[in-house]
């Protein structure tokens, strides 16, 4: 265990750039302005599903301060799949494409000296269609005579996980509950809208900048996109207005790369507030049936879980959110025999990508409810339900996978001893006996979560340090920070293992071109991964700050502390030299 | 085009502008004056708020030739000299910020509050902030900056 003297960790430290933020002086993409810069817009489909018969954009070209009009014809023909960790799986999305599969999906784009100006050429362009069937519940889209959205068919790929036997599990339960659940899909909303501004400079280079969870995703995909290699292309996130998830795909990206290559010209691309729902990502719609055997004694002998996935129009993390949810489900009730089967479905809706928990807050939300629902049959508590069915510390999954050290029950205990669960139960009986104008009610849920991909991928992030002249220290990190302070641990960690004061520390952060490759802002892995990699780039610098510190002091590396900006003798300390 | 004249953060500027043209838009694309956010356009979010007169007010959905001769401040105009204004200040000390996007809406709301009322309940708090949206930190802690920076002005009185 790190000793840590130096008083860093332990207290509530503002995020890094609050100043400028409460100033108003922070810049984030959309207050960005180039010489040049032109601004993009969108022309989105009124239609869920069609063929576009033809694009006529005489008119708006003419239009003057135009620059360019971008649609199929324009577009690379290299498919891909927006969602970094996902972008080798199932790439099914073109920059633009001649089929439309949603309500909002792109048809066509234009670069214009000013937002008036490209809004009005939008207004120019004459597009036909030839409507197509369309499909906004999965299970619709999944029969087998449905209209393909995509030329591989309707369904992904299914995803069967089980354990046990699931037929003799439910043989030997005395009742047997199944129950159907669906849940809409849900915008991220954050404040700042996506937003995106690229730049293609004459010697073949791309930069784009956009508040990102991924850069080095986008930089993959966006070299894959446009044929370039990746020393040719750059992602830079300089700020970020919140992102949830939401801002790990690529959605404007592609658009505004595609006119600054057309246009030789800086473009930006601002969605709207309409635009940002209908036409960036969402969580997972699903359609979730449970079927769960109990015994009388409430012990879970059987529980097989279906669940259909509304992808939406593409691939993007479809695939992850299945397999995710799915590990989960193997992770918190020591049910013996169990079925996890999710069909991830193609459907005429906006592209559902990340959201905080990849899945299990649906998974999450069907099985506690039927469970609420169970435990009221049998006259049990909730608590005392789910605590009997869920694993020990140190157990192991259905599946042979270890737990670690899986302290569900001593939350659960915890939660119902701050939330006062016994009295809030007799609130909602008397509320139930003698209702007023508000019914009182009372829930519980239990879930699992991880921090990091380990275990499902390699899960890499490269800190660089560097100690200037003057001893300031420069951090290079990739990690990327959405408001939620990932930067500013990552800061206060160097700090505390240096000894250097954090006014003394700097960062060059989120850049493909100047950090290391980080994975990006998935799976709750900021602190844990990001924070880590810092520390083992500060004990590397430590290191070499000690050997200079007992060169210089006369005195061995172990009788010396980190300090203050100084390198001080623990005996003595008033024998130091500054880092300052 | 047609010609207004506009107060902004104690300097008045002669503008020719547009029929169409929001306050937000020539705050932040004549006047470069990005502190001030857009996050809806619609009159719901509360990111572009600035003070009209004293009154805070949703930037997007004011024409700027309306405005002919009006006061506002803006979040580049709550600064004292180089120094951050208690409300700022409060805001940073008490965790209010997060990923700051809502936050110079925020600050806004609460100068125009406070300007009123110098020792508001958490209650007048809470309404005078229900115009601004936020998505990162759940209003607890903005509501504590507010009181603490309630206290702070009083104290300085």
């Amino acid at each position: 265990m790190d000793k840590f003297e130096n008083g860093v960790l332990g207290k509530g430290t503002p995020v890094l750039d609050a100043a400028l933020k409460v100033t108003g002086q922070l810049n984030y993409v959309d207050d960005m302005k180039l010489p040049g810069m032109l601004y993009g817009k969108i022309l989105f489909s009124p239609y869920a599903h069609a063929r576009i018969a033809s694009v006529d954009a005489a008119e708006a070209e003419r239009l003057e301060g135009v620059h360019a009009v971008v649609w199929y014809e324009h577009s690379p023909a290299v498919r891909y799949n927006g969602n970094g960790e996902d972008s080798d799986i199932l790439p099914s999305e073109l920059v633009f494409d001649r089929e439309v599969r949603y309500v909002g999906d792109k048809v066509a784009a234009v670069a214009a000296e000013t937002p008036e100006l490209a809004e009005r050429a939008l207004r120019l362009i004459r597009v036909t269609y030839e409507e197509l069937p369309f499909y906004l519940d999965p299970r619709e889209a999944a029969a087998p005579d449905a209209c393909p959205i995509h030329e591989t068919g309707n369904i992904m790929e299914e995803v069967n996980l089980s354990a046990g036997d699931l037929n003799a599990g439910f043989a030997q339960a005395d009742e047997i509950f199944e129950s159907r659940y669906q849940v809409p899909a849900i915008c991220h909303a954050p404040i700042e809208p996506h937003v995106s501004l690229s730049v293609y400079e004459a010697d073949g280079k791309l930069t784009v900048y956009t508040p990102s969870q991924d850069v080095f995703g986008k930089r993959k995909n966006l070299a894959k996109i446009f044929s370039l290699p990746m020393n040719r292309v750059r992602v830079i996130s300089p700020a970020m207005g919140g992102g949830f998830g939401g801002k790990i795909d690529l959605v404007t990206e592609p658009v505004s790369a595609l006119l600054a290559m057309k246009t030789g010209r800086p473009v930006k691309i601002t969605y709207r507030r309409s635009e940002d729902i209908q036409s960036a990502t969402t969580r997972h719609a699903e359609v979730i049936t449970v079927k769960t055997g109990v015994k009388k004694s409430g012990e879970i002998t059987a529980c097989d879980y279906t669940v259909y996935l509304s992808a939406g129009a593409q691939s993007g993390a479809t695939m992850s959110v299945a397999w995710a949810a799915g590990g989960k489900f193997f992770k918190l009730f020591k049910m013996p025999n169990l079925r996890y089967h999710a069909i991830p479905v193609y459907t005429n809706r906006t592209i559902a990508g990340a959201m905080r928990g990849f899945g299990s807050p649906q998974l999450f939300y069907a099985l506690n409810s039927q469970f609420n629902a169970i435990s009221k049959k049998l006259g049990m508590d909730l608590c005392e339900f789910e605590e009997m069915n869920f694993f020990a510390p140190n157990d192991r999954d259905r599946r042979g996978e270890p737990l670690g050290n899986l302290r569900i029950k001593q939350c659960v205990r915890r939660g119902m001893e701050l939330f006062g669960w016994r009295s809030a139960l007799a609130e909602q009986e008397a509320s139930r006996q003698n209702p007023g104008r508000y019914l009182v009610g009372v829930g519980m849920a239990a879930a699992p979560h991880g921090s990091s991909l380990f275990g499902v991928m390699p899960d890499t992030c490269g800190v660089m340090l560097k100690m200037n002249e003057d001893g300031s220290v420069t951090m290079f990190t990739g990690v990327s920070d959405m408001g939620n302070g990932s930067n500013t641990i990552q800061t206060m960690l160097v700090s505390e293992t240096l000894g250097i004061s954090a006014d003394r520390i700097a960062l060059v952060k989120t850049d493909t071109e100047t950090t290391l490759f980080d994975v990006g802002a998935y799976a709750s892995r900021g602190t844990y991964v990001g924070g880590n990699a810092a520390v083992k780039a500060a004990k590397a610098m430590r290191r070499c700050i000690l050997r200079e510190g007992a060169e210089l002091l006369a005195l061995p590396r172990s009788e010396l502390a980190l300090r203050e900006n100084r390198v001080v003798s623990r005996a003595d300390p008033e024998r130091f030299v500054t880092m300052t | 085009m047609e010609s207004v004249t506009l107060n902004v953060n104690g300097r008045d500027f002669t503008l020719q502008v547009e029929k169409g043209w929001t306050l937000l838009y020539v705050l932040r694309e004549v006047l470069n004056l990005t502190g001030t956010k857009c996050g809806c356009s619609t009159n719901d979010c509360g990111a572009c708020r600035v003070l009209v007169d004293g009154v805070a007010k949703n930037s997007c959905c004011l024409l700027a030739r309306n405005l002919q001769g009006s006061r506002i401040v803006t979040i580049e105009g709550i600064a004292r000299g180089g120094e951050l204004h208690p409300i700022q200040r409060a805001f940073v000390e008490a965790g209010a910020v997060q990923c700051g996007f809502c936050t110079p809406g925020m600050i806004i709301s609460a100068k125009g509050l406070l300007d009123q009322n110098p020792d508001p309940s958490e209650e007048e708090i809470r309404k005078a902030l229900e115009h601004n949206l936020c998505r990162c930190t759940g209003y607890v802690k903005i509501v504590e900056a507010v009181q603490l920076a309630a206290k702070w002005l009083r104290e300085e009185r």
